[in-house]
């Protein structure tokens, strides 16, 4: 009887403990790993320009998966997310999504190649956690600081670059802009500059 | 009866504070706690919310450091958005030409050595400064980088002090001495062709060309004082350039990023 219960605690706890194996650091390595294997894998040697979409397509795959971009509209827009309508709400997440992809998938396709990061450490508070790595540019670490929420599994809310808060940093320029102009601007202005952004992606990068 | 018992309800829920049933319900509740502590740390950015906190990765003594006004302080903002818009033509159609140019005919070792070589220099006046804010291991750190970078490291030209550990500490100057000994940042400069900062960091920054501790050493010219800083600020122009690049394409509106950017992490390496 008392073996039973032993076992039966036993295999509880192997249970649990492997439903939680995924953990912040997991949620960061496996991405971050997955998108250097691309960078490098032999068939983008020479990125044609479609295969260089091709290859952004593949990294925004992972990335839109490991982001929580619903969160991330709601901290960078602030306080006035009540003014928004639902509708704008989610026409605002996707047009964000779509600038941070366009924007930081090219700089990762540009430089990214051959840069060495380092899994430094993470830290768990309740449903809350902290990623720290470390990116090696031109020979310098750069310390990354990625802050995730845990919804089954952890997804990122907020990257830190050198202890500066991206999502911060988006924050303070929404608020300015939302001082003086409607919600329905705003969506129109981010949609404007993802559409330069968008031309700009497709024509040829000159090499240098 | 009935009716009675539902207006009782209504008279319940008008009562309740509006917040509980309005747009937060979207969200789950430990994603409602992420806003409440952004939202706090945005508005007061001298609390520490960071879970890796400074005893894990920073640095010593964490807690100094004056209240950080919520907005950055920008009364000169017409003024600063012209020059921003002067200095964003200057970098396009001078400094970027000219660091494509430079880091085509400099090979990239070079440019490296440049670039190690100044920052060496550099290590008295921020030894200076370790020591007017009382970091006195952060001062030791910056001493033995020196003395094993200019001996070891060919006057600085290589960094050898790079993978030492204990030997990396952050870098500190006169304007961060100031914020630590609690002078607020004022208002927020643009700078022609220097870019983002603020009164405190611009008087540090004239006051470090006065009290560099390696003149004692050696004291450049005046001729050589401009090819020194001349061969500086070309060197390091390609990093720049290619940062604000970054900047002006990520950002929605890059005079607001860039204010905020420069606050941001002047504020984290006061706190350092």
């Amino acid at each position: 009887m008392i073996k039973k219960i032993l076992l039966s605690v036993l295999i509880i706890i192997t249970v649990q403990s492997d439903c939680f194996a995924s953990s912040p650091m997991d949620a960061i390595k496996k991405p971050t790993n997955k998108i250097i294997d691309i960078l490098q894998a032999e068939k983008y040697k020479n990125l044609t320009p479609e295969l260089r979409e091709e290859q952004w397509e593949e990294i925004w795959n992972i990335v839109k998966d490991s982001f929580d971009f619903k969160i991330i509209s709601r901290l960078a827009v602030g306080k006035y997310w009540s003014s928004f309508s639902d509708e704008q709400q989610d026409k605002f997440q996707t047009l964000f999504a779509e600038l941070l992809a366009n924007t930081y998938i090219n700089k990762v396709q540009e430089n990214f190649k051959n840069q060495k990061v380092i899994f430094k450490d993470d830290k768990i508070s309740g449903d809350k956690a902290e990623v720290l790595i470390n990116i090696a540019i031109e020979d310098k670490p750069v310390p990354v600081i990625y802050r995730l929420i845990n919804k089954n599994s952890w997804l990122i809310y907020d990257v830190k670059i050198e202890g500066m808060s991206m999502v911060r940093n988006y924050r303070s320029q929404f608020d300015e802009y939302l001082f003086k102009n409607s919600p329905k601007d705003l969506i129109k202005a981010l949609d404007s500059k993802i559409e330069k952004l968008r031309i700009e992606r497709k024509k040829p990068v000159d090499a240098n | 009866m009935q009716i009675r018992f539902l207006c009782l309800i209504f008279c319940f829920l008008s009562i309740l504070p509006a917040d509980l049933y309005s747009d937060e319900t979207s969200f789950s509740q430990s994603e409602q706690e992420v806003i409440k502590d952004f939202e706090s740390d945005y508005n007061d950015s001298s609390s520490d919310d960071d879970l890796l906190s400074d005893d894990l990765f920073g640095d010593e003594e964490s807690s100094a450091t004056s209240k950080e006004i919520k907005k950055v302080y920008d009364p000169l903002e017409p003024v600063n958005r012209a020059v921003f818009i002067f200095n964003d033509k200057i970098y396009f159609y001078i400094f970027t030409p000219v660091s494509n140019t430079y880091t085509k005919i400099t090979p990239k070792f070079a440019r490296t050595g440049i670039s190690n070589f100044f920052s060496n220099i550099g290590s008295p006046l921020r030894i200076a400064n370790n020591l007017l804010q009382g970091k006195i291991k952060t001062a030791g750190a910056e001493t033995g980088r020196f003395f094993v970078n200019t001996f070891l490291g060919f006057l600085g030209f290589i960094d050898s002090a790079q993978t030492i550990d204990g030997l990396n500490p952050p870098e500190e100057d006169l304007g961060q001495t100031f914020g630590r000994w609690g002078i607020g940042a004022g208002p927020y400069i643009v700078i022609p062709f220097i870019g983002p900062s603020n009164l405190r960091d611009a008087a540090g920054m004239a006051g470090e060309i006065y009290l560099d501790p390696a003149d004692l050493i050696y004291e450049p010219s005046n001729n050589e004082q401009y090819i020194l800083t001349g061969i500086k600020t070309l060197n390091a122009l390609p990093a720049q350039m290619e940062m604000y690049k970054t900047l002006k394409e990520s950002a929605f509106d890059p005079y607001s990023s860039a204010k905020d950017a420069y606050n941001q992490i002047r504020n984290k390496k006061i706190k350092e």
